[in-house]
C-alpha cells in the first residue's frame, strides 16, 4: 500500500501522485467517494496501462459481439413466430349459399378468406377486419351478414367441410374439428338451419379447387348426382374404361403419322426425281431457244443502226432469212453434212461483216445511191452462192 | 489641491502587488500602512481557521500577522498568482501549525496538572480533531484548485495523467534524474524560455548540458515537462507535497 493524492478520478481507476514524485495508477473501489486533491492511502495497480486504441478497440469488439448476438436471436427467432403466425392449420369451407373457404392457424385466428360464387363476394366485400380475428368471430359476422342479406330464406343448410394441409394427430384433428362445429353450432342456435359437417381430403380440395369450387360443394354435387342416377356410378365406371381405349388410337394415330411421314418422305422423293428428271430435259431446248434469240437479237441490233434508210426492205430479208433457218432446222441431216454446213455458216458471217463495213466505209461518201447499194448486195450474195456450189 | 488630487490618483492605481514589490526593495514605511491596511483580511482568514471570533489581543491573531509579513517578503510576481490568495494560504498554515503546536502543549500541561475535570482532555481532543480534520480537508481543497489549473497547463502540453502515469519512471534513481534534469531546465532562463515558447524540451542543447543520454530524456520527456510545470507555476501545496524530492 502506498500514500498520495488523488490527480484524476477515472471510471475504474484513479491517477494518484506520490511524495517522491511517482505517478501511478490506484485502485478504486465502487462503494466509496473520492475527491481531487485529497491525500488517501491506496492499492496501485501495476502491469495495465492507459490504452486508448485498445480500450476502444476492446468496446468496438464487445459492441459487434452484442449486435452479432441480438442479430443472430431476431434471425432465430423472428421467422419463426412469422411462420409459426402465418402457417396455415385447416381450411374450413362455408357453403350456404355463398360459399367461402377460411384459412385457419392452431389458435383458430383466420388467416385468408376465399369466396367461391358471387354471393361469397358480397359476403366477403362487406366483411371488415376479419383478418388474424378468431374464426367464431368472423364466422358470427358471416353468418349475421347472410341472414341480413336473406341468404337463409332461400337455403336451412350450412354445409362445413374442413381439410388439412398437413397430416395431423387424429385427436388434435378431431378435437379441433369438434370446436369449429360447436362453435358454428352454437352461433346458430336462434336459426332453423341444419349443419352438415365433411371432412375432406387434400386432394378432393385440390380438385374442387381445380374446378373453383370449394371441396364441400364438390361433394355435394357428387352426392347429388349419385342420388339422381346410382346408374352413373357404373357409366362412370363405364367411362373411365372407355377411358382405356383411348390409349389405342394414340398408338394407331402415332402409326399413321409415322406411315404419313414416310409417304411425305416418298412424296417429296418422287417430287424431287420428278422436279429433277424432267428439268434438263424440258429446260435445255428452252434455253437453247433463248440463247439463240439473244444471238440473234445480239446479230440484229449493230445491223439496224446504218441501215435505217433501208427500212422497207430489210423485213423482207429478216423474214427470209428466219424461214432458211426454220427450215434448215426442220430438215434431217448426215452429222458430217450439219458439221459442214456450220463452218459454211460461221464463214458467210464473217464475209457479211465484212461487206457491211465496207459499205459502211463508203456510205459517208455518198457516190452511189441507196438502190445501187441493193444491187450491189444481190450480186455479191450470188457470188457467194455460186461459190459455194463451185467448192 | 491638484498635487493631492494627482497623489490619490496615483495612490488608487497601486495594487498590493506592486506594494509588495516596493516593499521588498526597501519601502519598509509601506510595510506598517500595509498591516494596518489588511487587518480585517488577517482577521478573517484566521477566523475562518480557528471556526471563531478573533480579536487583535488573541495570540492567533499575532500568528496572523506574522504570516502576512511573511507572505509579503516571499511573494513573487512571476508566478502570476494574486497576493490575496498567496497570503491567504501561508496565514492558514502558520495558524494550523501554531494550533497543532499549542494542542500538544495543553496535552502536557493536562497531564501535569492532573485535574479533576474530566471533560477537559475530551475536549481538547475533540478540538484536535476538528483542528486535523479541518486542515486535511482545507489542504485537500487548495491543492485541488492547483490539480485543475496543473490539468489545463498539461492540456496545453498536449499532455495527460496517462501519459504522466506511463511515462512515469518506476525506479527512484531514475526519478530523480528526471527531476534534477526538470530542475536544470527551469533554472537556466534559455532552457525555460524555449519549453515555454515551443512547448517541448530543447533536447540537443540539454543533453549537452546534462550527464544523461539523449534516449533517457526522450523516453522520460513528458514527465520532466510535468515536473518543470510544477517547479514554474503557483503551485504552493503540490510543491510542499514534494518539498522532499524538489529540495
Amino acid at each position: 500500500m502506498k500514500k498520495g493524492i488523488i490527480m484524476d478520478i477515472k471510471s475504474d481507476a484513479l491517477v494518484m501522485m506520490t511524495a517522491e514524485g511517482e505517478f501511478i495508477k490506484g485502485k478504486k473501489h465502487p462503494h466509496q467517494h473520492y475527491s481531487i486533491g485529497e491525500e488517501i492511502p491506496f492499492f496501485p495497480v501495476t502491469g495495465e496501462r492507459f490504452s486508448k486504441g485498445r480500450r476502444t478497440g476492446r468496446i468496438r469488439w464487445k459492441v459487434l459481439l452484442a449486435s452479432c448476438a441480438v442479430f443472430a436471436l431476431l434471425l432465430i427467432l423472428l421467422p419463426g413466430t412469422l411462420t409459426e403466425d402465418r402457417k396455415a392449420y385447416a381450411y374450413v369451407s362455408l357453403d350456404i349459399n355463398p360459399s367461402l373457404e377460411l384459412t385457419l392457424d392452431e389458435e383458430k385466428k383466420v388467416l385468408d378468406i376465399v369466396s367461391y360464387n358471387e354471393e361469397g363476394d358480397e359476403i366477403l366485400s362487406s366483411l371488415h377486419q376479419w383478418r388474424n380475428s378468431k374464426a367464431d368471430e368472423v364466422t358470427s359476422k358471416i353468418f349475421d351478414l347472410c341472414e341480413e342479406l336473406g341468404y337463409f330464406s332461400e337455403t336451412d343448410h350450412i354445409y362445413m367441410t374442413s381439410s388439412f394441409p398437413d397430416e395431423k394427430d387424429g385427436k388434435a384433428k378431431e378435437s379441433f374439428i369438434k370446436s369449429i362445429y360447436t362453435m358454428i353450432e352454437d352461433e346458430n342456435q336462434s336459426r332453423p338451419v341444419t349443419i352438415t359437417y365433411k371432412e375432406a381430403s387434400r386432394e378432393e380440395r385440390k380438385e374442387a379447387h381445380e374446378k373453383g369450387v370449394t371441396a364441400g360443394h364438390l361433394m355435394r354435387e357428387e352426392e347429388k348426382e349419385i342420388e339422381a342416377d346410382p346408374g352413373k356410378e357404373d357409366e362412370k365406371m363405364e367411362l373411365k374404361n372407355e377411358d382405356k381405349p383411348s390409349d389405342q388410337p394414340p398408338a394407331k394415330d402415332e402409326t399413321k403419322k409415322k406411315n404419313a411421314g414416310q409417304k411425305d418422305t416418298v412424296d417429296k422423293e418422287e417430287k424431287r426425281e420428278e422436279k429433277a428428271t424432267p428439268r434438263p430435259k424440258a429446260d435445255s431446248p428452252e434455253k437453247q431457244k433463248q440463247e439463240k434469240e439473244q444471238k440473234q437479237k445480239e446479230d440484229i441490233r449493230p445491223k439496224k443502226g446504218p441501215q435505217q434508210p433501208d427500212k422497207p426492205q430489210e423485213p423482207k430479208e429478216r423474214g427470209n432469212d428466219r424461214q432458211d433457218k426454220t427450215g434448215r432446222q426442220g430438215e434431217w441431216t448426215p452429222p458430217g453434212q450439219q458439221e459442214k454446213k456450220n463452218d459454211q455458216g460461221g464463214k458467210q458471217k464473217d464475209i457479211e461483216k465484212h461487206d457491211r463495213r465496207m459499205k459502211e466505209k463508203e456510205a459517208p461518201q455518198g457516190d452511189k445511191p441507196p438502190g445501187n447499194r441493193g444491187e450491189d448486195r444481190g450480186r455479191k450474195e450470188g457470188w457467194n452462192k455460186n461459190h459455194k456450189q463451185n467448192d | 489641491m491638484l498635487n493631492l488630487l494627482l497623489l490619490s490618483l496615483v495612490k488608487r492605481k497601486t495594487t498590493i502587488e506592486e506594494k509588495a514589490v516596493r516593499i521588498q526593495n526597501g519601502e519598509e514605511e509601506l510595510l506598517s500602512s500595509l498591516l494596518d491596511e489588511y487587518k480585517p483580511f488577517i482577521k478573517k482568514t484566521v477566523s475562518s481557521v480557528c471556526k471563531r471570533y478573533i480579536t487583535e489581543s488573541d495570540d492567533e491573531f499575532s500568528i496572523g500577522l506574522i504570516a502576512f509579513h511573511d507572505a509579503i517578503v516571499k511573494y513573487n510576481t512571476e508566478k502570476g498568482s494574486s497576493f490575496i490568495s498567496f497570503s491567504e494560504v501561508i496565514i492558514k498554515r502558520k495558524v494550523i501549525d501554531y494550533i497543532r503546536k499549542n494542542g500538544k502543549y495543553q496535552d502536557i500541561s493536562v497531564d501535569m496538572n492532573n485535574t479533576d475535570d474530566e471533560d477537559l482532555p475530551s475536549l481538547h481532543i475533540e478540538q484536535l480533531a476538528a483542528v486535523d480534520e479541518y486542515q486535511r480537508k482545507e489542504d485537500a481543497r487548495l491543492r485541488r484548485e492547483e490539480i485543475l489549473q496543473f490539468t489545463k497547463q498539461l492540456e496545453e502540453y498536449n499532455l495527460t495523467f496517462e501519459d504522466l502515469i506511463d511515462a512515469s519512471p518506476k525506479h527512484e534513481d531514475a526519478r530523480m534524474n528526471a527531476i534534477n534534469i526538470s530542475m536544470i531546465v527551469v533554472n537556466e532562463m534559455e532552457f525555460k524560455d524555449y519549453l515555454l515558447a515551443k512547448k517541448r524540451l530543447p533536447i540537443k542543447k540539454l543533453e549537452k548540458t546534462v550527464s544523461v543520454s539523449r534516449k533517457t530524456i526522450e523516453r522520460n520527456r513528458k514527465y520532466i515537462i510535468a515536473m518543470c510545470l510544477i517547479l514554474m507555476g503557483d503551485y504552493v501545496y503540490l510543491k510542499d507535497y514534494l518539498k522532499g524530492r524538489l529540495g
